[in-house]
């Protein structure tokens, strides 16, 4: 009962963030697309992930590449880390603080791996 | 009513596939023309899902459910053939 | 219901068009392949919620909710392959071994 509560808000929480994230690409583009407009601030970054096993870590890496504005590139199991590509790097504690609070719970329950902590 | 959202949603499928030619015929990589591609298969459910609000017919939302399905498959191989092609070294036109 | 599925439409077809001007303006693959596969994705999901609350029978409803579902799960396959190979194919390898680590630890 618990692991399906916690998929259902899973799910609710990434629907949420693949409509608001999706409205602000749009607006990345929008901005950068006219006229004399600069580029988007791309970047490559590291996240660390909580803990979890192999098909948490798809399963989180696939809802990062569905979040828009974030494209997962590499999963690294050992140190725990996802390879981002992002659109707009200017506010990076946000997209870690997505992450951690609209993703990392609900997996955690459901793959999470509390001995390799 | 009908009439007005299926005219809309042609004509921003149509418009959105004109800027993705634009996109393939300029490249400058195969990656650029490969993500053009995607806005082509989403036109193509979208034009197919306005085909079926026209005529009320819902075969042409199996269409669209085949395409969902297919259209990554072009993505994939393309993404095989970069990973065993040997290495450009002045970027350009890869493989 | 009408008024707010042919709202829905329009803006799908808006942001269908936006994705597509995304493509032609943004200066690299890597950053056009985000405007490509999210927004177009986004505007597809807009186009079938939309197409739905026109002809709201459960003979749509399915085929919709298939086309929607298999564009999920496709879609973070196709995104993620592509993000590499186009990596691989500009030659950011180093770009990718430099990449900061950022944010706290999980806890």
């Amino acid at each position: 009962m618990k692991r399906l509560a916690a998929a259902v808000t899973l799910l609710l929480r990434f629907v949420r963030a693949t409509f608001v994230s999706g409205f602000e690409t749009v607006a990345v583009i929008i901005k950068s697309g006219r006229p004399g407009g600069a580029p988007p601030p791309v970047a490559f970054l590291r996240v660390r992930f909580a803990p979890m096993s192999a098909q948490g870590a798809a399963l989180l890496g696939s809802m990062v590449s569905l979040t828009p504005g974030s494209t997962t590139i590499d999963i690294d199991m050992e140190r725990r880390e996802l390879l981002l590509h992002v659109l707009d790097a200017s506010d990076t504690d946000a997209l870690v603080a997505g992450i951690r609070r609209d993703f990392e719970p609900g997996l955690r329950v459901l793959f999470g791996t509390e001995a390799a902590a | 009513m009908m009439a007005l959202a299926t005219g809309v949603l042609v004509a921003g499928a149509v418009i959105a596939a004109a800027l993705a030619s634009v996109r393939i015929i300029a490249g400058p990589t195969l990656s650029d023309r490969v993500v053009a591609l995607d806005i082509f298969l989403a036109a193509a459910i979208a034009l197919a899902v306005a085909a079926s609000l026209g005529t009320g017919r819902t075969v042409f939302l199996d269409v669209a459910i085949g395409l969902a399905l297919v259209g990554f498959v072009a993505t994939i191989g393309w993404a095989r053939l970069v990973h065993r092609a040997p290495r450009d070294p002045n970027g350009g036109e890869g493989p | 219901m009408s008024a707010a599925a042919v709202l829905l439409l329009g803006l799908g077809a808006a942001l269908l068009v936006i994705a597509a001007w995304g493509v032609i303006s943004l200066p690299d693959a890597l950053s056009r392949q985000h405007a490509a596969t999210k927004a177009g994705t986004l505007a597809l999901t807009l186009v079938l919620l939309g197409a739905w609350l026109l002809v709201p029978t459960a003979e749509w409803a399915w085929r919709l909710a298939l086309i929607l579902g298999f564009l999920m799960a496709t879609l973070p396959v196709a995104s993620h392959l592509l993000a590499r190979a186009a990596v691989v194919e500009a030659g950011l390898d180093q770009q990718i071994r430099d990449a900061p680590l950022i944010g706290d630890e999980p806890h």
